[in-house]
């Protein structure tokens, strides 16, 4: 979920219940990120839409990195560092602390979660564009729990892309999902042809939309 | 692994105590966000710890147990969904959906997740994509469709125009339970779903009774996505 930070900068809210106790506020990174933090360097305006495009898939990010439990996975929006992934455990976000910091000077962390959200972001609006659905959604939906922002939002859909080899009903998707149902939008998952999506999350989603091009090859 | 829906009108403590307080092993053990355990302090009999997790839980959580994983969905102003998965025998099924019934559910049912799939799912294809939807399971509508095991009330019947003498004529097993409800077994193993077109033929004889084959009609004239997703929502 992003918010305003109190830097005026965007702050990503990623834990539920009492802070990790290996919880660390981040400092601001001071400059921008060296050209070496990209696999392959796009030019300036495309960076900085898929450095904005990062924040808002950070939770997808995280989700991907959570995975395989790789603490260091850095949160980055223009430029600037919000804060890393740890090792939070499957699904589950949370730590921010400062192997971040480290990881993203270092270069190594940035470079990846960089790369995969400017790729996962492009291939995202391709899927819309293809379905019918040409603006990006930023508006948050909400239960009396919390907000979530749902990849596409109309006054018939709310749609949520996963490219992704697992997808499971973790609280993100629940908030949209029920969000969704309250509206009397569908609730939509796109995801790959071979993605396992777990029984509850099949069940909370009205449609799932399956295609070769997302989740495993 | 048989699959179980039941859902709820009203009070969220009513449902929870009725998981609770269900025999093993059908009784969860743990509860969660995640389909995951996140801790093993999140334990259902830490009656203060899980009665401040309901609280604030207020678009649905897990309940876990070795064999039973039960998703209980929460959206404001709509029923209470709880979707079941249990890898235990179908006789502990029979005694989850009676116990459940103490809860007073709208609709209920149990049976393999390919009944429910051939009861309530479509698929169609849209160039590369196959799309996969839920149907007429909004029991505002209609009565979702009779399954291996189904929970019936006298209410939900009555609102939608089902006579239960048909129903019962064609149940193997008819059970009569307090508070006005009606538990049928259509037929003896969940797996025999599909040497039974007795169930589906039923499901389409009455007209208050959803029935997929009409959805699947309508939805190949859709020429977009959006188009189909329009008429899914008609049929939600």
């Amino acid at each position: 979920m992003a918010t305003d930070a109190p830097s005026g900068g965007k702050a990503i809210t990623v834990f539920e219940g009492e802070a990790s106790p290996r919880w660390n506020p981040v400092p601001a990174f001071p400059a921008p990120l060296p050209p070496s933090s990209y696999q392959n360097p796009p030019s300036p305006n495309f960076l900085r839409q898929g450095l904005d495009d990062v924040l808002g898939c950070a939770l997808d990010v995280g989700c991907q990195m959570a995975f395989g439990d790789a603490p260091g996975a850095a949160l980055v929006a223009g430029g600037k560092l919000l804060g890393s992934v740890g090792a939070a455990g499957l699904g589950r976000l949370g730590l921010v602390g400062a192997k971040g910091v480290d990881a993203l000077r270092s270069g190594e962390a940035g470079r990846g979660v960089v790369a995969n959200g400017v790729r996962g972001r492009a291939s995202e609006i391709r899927v819309l564009n293809e379905l019918g659905l040409t603006t990006r959604n930023t508006t948050a939906v909400s239960t009396a729990e919390g907000r979530a922002i749902p990849d596409a939002l109309t006054k018939s859909l709310s749609l949520e892309v996963k490219d992704a080899a697992n997808v499971s009903l973790t609280r993100q998707l629940r908030i949209e999902t029920e969000a969704a149902r309250a509206s009397g939008r569908q609730s939509i998952l796109v995801t790959g042809k071979k993605t396992c999506v777990s029984g509850p999350c099949s069940r909370a989603f009205d449609t799932i939309i399956r295609r070769p091009d997302l989740g495993p090859q | 692994m048989i699959e179980a829906g039941l859902e709820f009108e009203g009070a969220i403590d009513r449902v929870v105590t009725a998981f609770a307080d269900l025999p093993e092993p059908l009784r969860p053990v743990h509860f969660s966000h995640e389909e995951k355990l996140a801790s093993d302090a999140d334990r259902i009999d830490d009656q203060m710890r899980f009665a401040v997790f309901v609280a604030k839980s207020k678009s649905g959580f897990f309940l876990l147990g070795p064999g039973v994983t039960y998703s209980v969905r929460i959206a404001t102003g709509k029923p209470l969904v709880c979707d079941c998965f249990l890898e235990l025998t179908p006789e502990a099924l029979e005694q989850f959906l009676k116990h459940m019934s103490k809860a007073k559910p709208v609709f209920g049912f149990a049976c393999v997740p390919g009944e429910r799939e051939r009861r309530n799912r479509v698929t169609t294809r849209q160039g590369v994509n196959v799309i996969e939807s839920w149907v007429g399971r909004d029991t505002k509508k209609y009565v979702p469709g009779f399954y291996w095991l189904t929970l019936l009330p006298d209410a939900l019947a009555e609102q939608h125009g089902v006579p239960l003498s048909a129903v019962k004529a064609v149940a193997q097993e008819h059970v009569e339970l307090e508070g006005g409800l009606h538990l049928s077994r259509f037929y003896e193993r969940p797996e025999d779903w599909q040497e039974t077109p007795a169930v589906t033929k039923l499901c389409a004889s009455l007209p208050g009774v959803f029935d997929v084959e009409k959805v699947k009609l309508q939805l190949s004239a859709a020429k977009s996505f959006l188009d189909l997703n329009s008429m899914l929502r008609k049929w939600k």
